[in-house]
């Protein structure tokens, strides 16, 4: 059996990296981690700690699908939402998805910035990465960019 | 080509140089996609059920969507020690207040942090629904902002473990330019599975899946990997690519991980189907699934 302390220590960053995947905003996740434990505190004496981190994870579920259930315009995300493109991907799409060379993450930069039209602040506070460490994945992502494209002509 | 607010440096200028027609290309065909929030929330699995099941068929259908998420889930960061510490004593105080006789306190000083919470949705819908006219919404219950569900205690009936690795005759039969680099490439992403270190297991499968689309074993992997990380929404798009796929040798697995992803995501109902379709077989999950399946209950 874990004191309190012990568990925070053991399960603290999976917590709140499970939060981040979920919502995005570092000031929600922890949030979202704070409930969590919180909910832990209260019953420490009374769940199986082998359940963990995974009682902790349900609690954050939990939290974040009451935060998407209180919005009123939850119901208008159904109606917004359209169907992905059923045309042939453009070369460029192609281009993204199958480098081997661009890591998930340059991949998700390159296309906030270039294809949703995103700053690098916005971009940070999505990924909770500082703006430098944005500006580099895209620079790293451009010059692969620059030369696939160079090889292949522009148009 | 839309143009961020911060506008291009010198060497975006340079480098997109002459591809403005292909990006405005690429822009119009992703106008309409969901927001990243709505598709990290439909990832986990947290979305109200109609939002959830509309938004979880467009990442199973997106490879764009896909990336775009997995991009983001790839590596979340951490807590640094001072914020490890910072949370803790916020937990602690916030615990000690419940021990005093004051029970609204609690509610109203977690107001401003589910507010802030409560904007990054608003965001999502304006991001969405521009131009469109918006619903206002309803903030003016503080106790609505701060309810409390009971956690989900009861464990799982289907256990989670860790099937044994194994090659389909498709990649042991693959000939790249090097020899069987099908063989090769997997490796990192078995040891990893095999070290419990799902994280990794999933960057390695993430990066194999755009270079063998075809290869069961690592859709199947990738799915393993993110139960193990509690992302059974993540798992059932991965199982449903490896089902797609149509190897026979995986497939009474595929279903039986199905059934576990599907009682992990909060839908019994269809993981009592998986159930029962692999008892009428005869695999080795049979047995389990038949004996199983009855304690599904809603």
């Amino acid at each position: 059996m874990g004191t309190f302390e012990e568990l925070y220590q053991q399960h603290g960053q999976a917590v709140f990296r499970f939060a981040m995947s979920v919502v995005g905003r570092r000031e929600t996740a922890e949030d979202l981690t704070s409930e969590a434990f919180l909910a832990l505190y209260r019953n420490l004496d009374r769940i199986d700690q082998t359940q963990l981190p995974g009682w902790l994870l349900t609690v954050v579920r939990n939290r974040a699908r009451d935060l998407w259930r209180r919005q009123v315009v939850e119901q208008r995300y159904a109606d917004s939402v359209t169907d992905p493109p059923t045309v042939e991907p453009a070369a460029m799409e192609s281009w993204i998805l199958e480098n081997p060379d661009l890591k998930p993450i340059h991949r998700a930069c390159l296309m906030l910035r270039y294809v949703y039209g995103m700053t690098r602040a916005e971009i940070a506070s999505h990924t909770a990465l500082s703006e430098t460490q944005v500006k580099g994945h895209l620079q790293y992502a451009l010059s692969l960019l620059r030369k696939a494209y160079e090889g292949r002509g522009r148009t | 080509m839309k143009t961020p607010t911060d506008g291009w440096d010198a060497d975006e200028r340079d480098a997109l140089d002459g591809l403005e027609p292909v990006l405005d290309d690429l822009q119009a065909r992703h106008a309409g996609d969901p927001p990243i929030e709505l598709l990290r929330a439909a990832r986990a699995g947290v979305l109200p059920e109609d939002v959830q099941r509309r938004v979880s068929q467009q990442l199973d259908e997106s490879a764009w969507n896909r990336a775009l998420v997995d991009g983001f889930n790839d590596d979340p960061p951490g807590l640094t020690a001072d914020e490890q510490s910072r949370l803790l004593r916020r937990i602690q105080q916030e615990a000690a207040r419940d021990a005093r006789p004051e029970p609204r306190r609690r509610l109203w000083l977690w107001q401003p942090a589910f507010a802030a919470a409560a904007v990054v949705v608003i965001a999502a819908s304006v991001w969405i629904l521009r131009g469109r006219e918006t619903a206002p919404v309803s903030q003016d219950d503080p106790e609505a902002q701060v309810a409390v569900n009971t956690p989900e205690v009861a464990p799982p009936v289907l256990p989670l473990d860790k099937p044994a690795i194994k090659i389909s005759a498709a990649a042991l039969t693959f000939r790249g330019a090097n020899d069987n680099q099908l063989l090769a490439d997997l490796k990192p992403a078995f040891d990893a599975i095999r070290g419990d270190e799902y994280r990794a297991a999933v960057g390695e499968f993430t990066r194999l899946a755009t270079q063998y689309p075809a290869s069961v074993e690592v859709a199947f992997y990738d799915g393993i990997a993110r139960l193990f990380l509690d992302d059974p929404n993540g798992a059932l798009a991965s199982l449903a690519r490896a089902e797609q796929i149509g190897d026979s040798s995986f497939a009474p697995d595929i279903v039986w991980y199905q059934a576990v992803a599907l009682e992990r995501a909060g839908r019994r109902d269809e993981a009592r189907t998986r159930l029962r379709a692999l008892c009428e077989q005869k695999a080795a999950r049979s047995a389990e699934a038949c004996s199983l399946e009855p304690k599904l209950t809603q």
